[in-house]
């Protein structure tokens, strides 16, 4: 069953407050008048003769006085920036708790519904599955839920075609990435396709596993192997090293994307905060 | 090759067990290999690195098994053929006029003709302290290289004496060198004066000389009938009359006395006759004996109408102080189990004569010798008339003291000196206990030694046979140790130290 947090109201109406047009252009494809909108913001788009569709009070009156004839003033569509939620629906999500990760990419997309942005949807794993495109104002928030329920986690995961494909597709700006991560041949270089990106790596610490000192079969549900070990503590010893290398591949602190670290045990809410903070500075 | 699988099997039976309860117990979780991957196995010794890392105890426990089968199947033994000689540390072996037999071994020792190969040398002695028989491991014999025949004499001598200095020369006992073979000596040559046993695994090497002539006591009795103590000697080319002395206090000195002398046809024992009781001294050639002969006083505990008249007939058995006890013990039907369940049971009393009727009577048994000259074997008491009459079955006597029995031995004779005096003749000391005992004998003497432990006293005195060659005809075949399990501790000592070392390299990452 997947829940909104009920933090994410006030959360949404806190960051509402603060003006995201102020600090940055929201409208980002204004250079490409391919995907200019008709609109009703204060940036004029055109000016044409009045035609009998056209509404009588888009008439500009002081050209009429002018030139004695009927003119409209045609504005370009304000609309907020487009996000695009990447989730990853490989077989390894399974180790994570999969209604932590649910409730979790629900909650962010309502937090954004309720600020006026523009949410796309893709699940992957190894190629895009599905997409949920043009999700507009909360009230549409049951058509994320019911994306994220109709998931089947399942084949393993290519995020770099993955995300090369989204990138020549969607031409996306901001993407979040939704995501174990564990896909050996992603780094961050990838992520310059995306002027913004927001990588939140869901991961359970092979610690949390509660490994003993005994004979350890690891399965891997994506490879469809399995490997033996015996988790002493030479192995031990070993496995968190390169956990930690693998790990280390991500710098939380870096200007080209913002990373999270996400266990299944801790409380959402601070990401939210977060990521909105990384969003609006 | 049956065995060492029949020992394997039962040995893998718990490991295996706790393999299946491992495998049972495995841990199974799922998780990415992203990060993992170096612990997937390219080649075969990754792969075999790996299971040794996982299974590297059982691996070792499967080694221990295989070593201990193979120790318990006795596959390989380990065992050095090397060669143990053996000096008889006995009294026999230092008497002697001219040249005792310890000085004729350590001669032949010291001009290389005993063994040609490697040996190590020992020496078989009693140990004082410890009241026991014991191997003394001595150093290789090295005479000067002298071709001077007094010289090299000079240095047996000097040799000898100081093996006399530092060892105590008295009783041995002949099973005391299973410690060599138990050591790992698979060949063993016992150099002695003389050798009285019959069959043995042992090379014996005899270095003594056989005396010209002798006489040994073998047993005293008091004949109440001829009211006289009857002593039997047994003669060995020995023809000229025998001494016998009396102790009188008012000399305070041995005084000859007039004694009966008669030999006992078809044998070669000799009946000497003493009418009074007293301190005795028979003079023999180069030795004398003791007797401190008193009229044995009756104390017989007796039950049932046969036993009262046997115990009448018993006066003539001289029971040397010990009490007496007459069990009427009828064989009638029961198993030898049984029976020999009874027989131990009266036999918990030291010293005791047991009668037993055995079922079936025959006349035909012969109503033999007295109990003197059995030489303490089991003999045929012979019957009274009385006996015979009430048509009872045929009686055996049976004198329970193996240890006597075993030496050939016979009651009241006292092989010592004075300073022996009240001493029994109880040459195997081990056999009777001794442990526990004080150490240090409280009193010793050429030919005895006394141990105290509180108000008792256990005195050994030497036997017969270190003064005379008694023929036992006995085998003596010790056992060769089969196996040599140093080597296969040090091998499971190894492979446990190894197991120790992997187990804290692996589980604690040292």
């Amino acid at each position: 069953m997947i829940t909104i947090d009920k933090e994410c109201e006030a959360v949404s109406r806190l960051f509402s407050k603060k003006s995201v047009r102020a600090k940055y252009p929201v409208y980002v494809k204004s250079e490409n008048p391919i995907f200019k909108k008709k609109g009703t913001s204060y940036d004029l788009k055109n000016l044409r003769e009045y035609q009998p569709f056209d509404d009588l009070r888009q008439i500009d009156w002081k050209l009429y006085g002018r030139t004695d004839r009927f003119y409209v003033k045609e504005f370009f569509e304000e609309e907020n920036e487009r996000f695009y939620l990447l989730v990853d629906t490989s077989a390894s999500l399974n180790i994570f708790d999969l209604d932590y990760y649910k409730i979790f990419i629900a909650s962010i997309a309502y937090i954004f519904l309720k600020l006026h942005f523009t949410i796309n949807l893709v699940a992957f794993n190894y190629r895009v599955l599905k997409i949920c495109m043009n999700v507009k104002d909360e009230r549409n928030i049951s058509r994320v839920i019911g994306f994220l329920e109709s998931l089947h986690f399942e084949e393993k995961t290519d995020l770099v075609s993955v995300l090369k494909s989204v990138s020549s597709r969607y031409k996306p700006s901001t993407i979040l990435l939704f995501s174990d991560l564990f896909d050996k041949n992603l780094h961050p270089e990838i992520l310059s396709l995306f002027r913004r990106s927001f990588l939140l790596h869901f991961h359970t610490a092979i610690e949390e596993l509660d490994l003993q000192f005994a004979e350890t079969e690891i399965e891997d549900r994506e490879l469809e192997k399995r490997i033996l070990l015996s988790y002493d503590a030479l192995n031990r010893r070993r496995v968190l090293r390169l956990e930690r290398e693998f790990l280390s591949r991500f710098d939380r602190r870096s200007k080209n994307y913002h990373y999270f670290r996400i266990k299944d045990t801790a409380d959402r809410v601070p990401f939210y905060w977060q990521i909105l903070e990384s969003l609006y500075v | 090759m049956f065995s060492f699988f029949s020992y394997l099997f039962l040995l893998l039976i718990p490991i295996l067990l706790i393999l299946i309860v491992r495998l049972k117990r495995r841990q199974r979780v799922i998780y990415s290999h992203a990060f993992l991957r170096s612990f997937q196995d390219k080649k075969l010794l990754d792969y075999l690195l790996r299971t040794f890392q996982i299974y590297y105890d059982v691996f070792f426990d499967l080694l221990l098994a295989v070593v201990l089968s193979m120790f318990l199947a006795q596959i390989v033994t380990f065992t050095p053929r090397r060669t143990a000689i053996c000096i008889d540390g006995s009294y026999s072996m230092i008497q002697g006029d001219k040249q005792t037999a310890l000085e004729r071994a350590i001669s032949l020792l010291g001009e290389g003709k005993i063994s040609k190969d490697r040996y190590r040398l020992f020496l078989l002695a009693w140990d004082t302290g410890r009241g026991r028989n014991r191997l003394f491991r001595l150093k290789e014999i090295k005479l000067p290289t002298e071709t001077d025949q007094a010289i090299l004499a000079r240095a047996v001598r000097s040799y000898t004496h100081d093996l006399q200095e530092r060892y105590t020369f008295h009783n041995i006992d002949l099973s005391t060198l299973q410690g060599l073979f138990d050591k790992g000596f698979r060949r063993v040559i016992f150099v002695t004066d003389r050798f009285p046993r019959g069959n043995t695994n042992l090379e014996i090497i005899e270095v003594g000389s056989t005396p010209e002539s002798f006489f040994q006591p073998s047993s005293v009795s008091y004949d109440f009938s001829s009211a006289s103590f009857q002593m039997l000697l047994y003669r060995f080319n020995y023809e000229k009359p025998i001494a016998v002395l009396r102790y009188e206090e008012m000399l305070d000195d041995y005084k000859v006395i007039l004694a009966s002398e008669q030999r006992i046809p078809g044998s070669d024992l000799t009946l000497i006759e003493i009418k009074e009781e007293g301190l005795y001294r028979i003079i023999g050639p180069g030795m004398d004996y003791i007797y401190d002969l008193k009229i044995p006083q009756i104390t017989a505990a007796v039950s049932g109408r046969y036993s009262r008249i046997v115990a009448d007939v018993l006066p003539q058995i001289e029971n040397g102080g010990f009490q007496i006890l007459i069990a009427d013990l009828p064989y009638r039907g029961e198993t030898g189990r049984t029976l020999s369940k009874k027989i131990r049971a009266l036999g918990r009393y030291p010293h005791r004569y047991i009668t037993l009727i055995p079922q079936r009577y025959t006349k035909a048994t012969p109503l033999i010798h007295p109990l003197e000259r059995s030489f303490s074997q089991p003999s045929y008491a012979e019957l009274p008339p009385e006996i015979a009459e009430l048509s009872m079955e045929s009686t055996r006597l049976f004198f329970q003291d193996p240890e006597r029995t075993r030496d050939g031995q016979t009651p009241l004779v006292y092989l010592s000196y004075l300073e022996a005096d009240h001493a029994t003749v109880f040459s195997n000391p081990s056999a009777q206990g001794l442990r526990g005992w004080k150490a240090s004998p409280r009193h010793s003497g050429i030919t005895s030694l006394v141990y105290t432990r509180q108000k008792d006293t256990i005195p050994i005195n030497l036997s017969a046979q270190e003064f005379f060659p008694v023929s036992l005809q006995q085998d003596l075949v010790l056992e060769p140790r089969q196996i040599n399990p140093l080597p296969y501790f040090l091998i499971l000592l190894i492979i446990y130290l190894a197991k120790l070392a992997f187990l804290i390299r692996f589980r604690l990452g040292y």
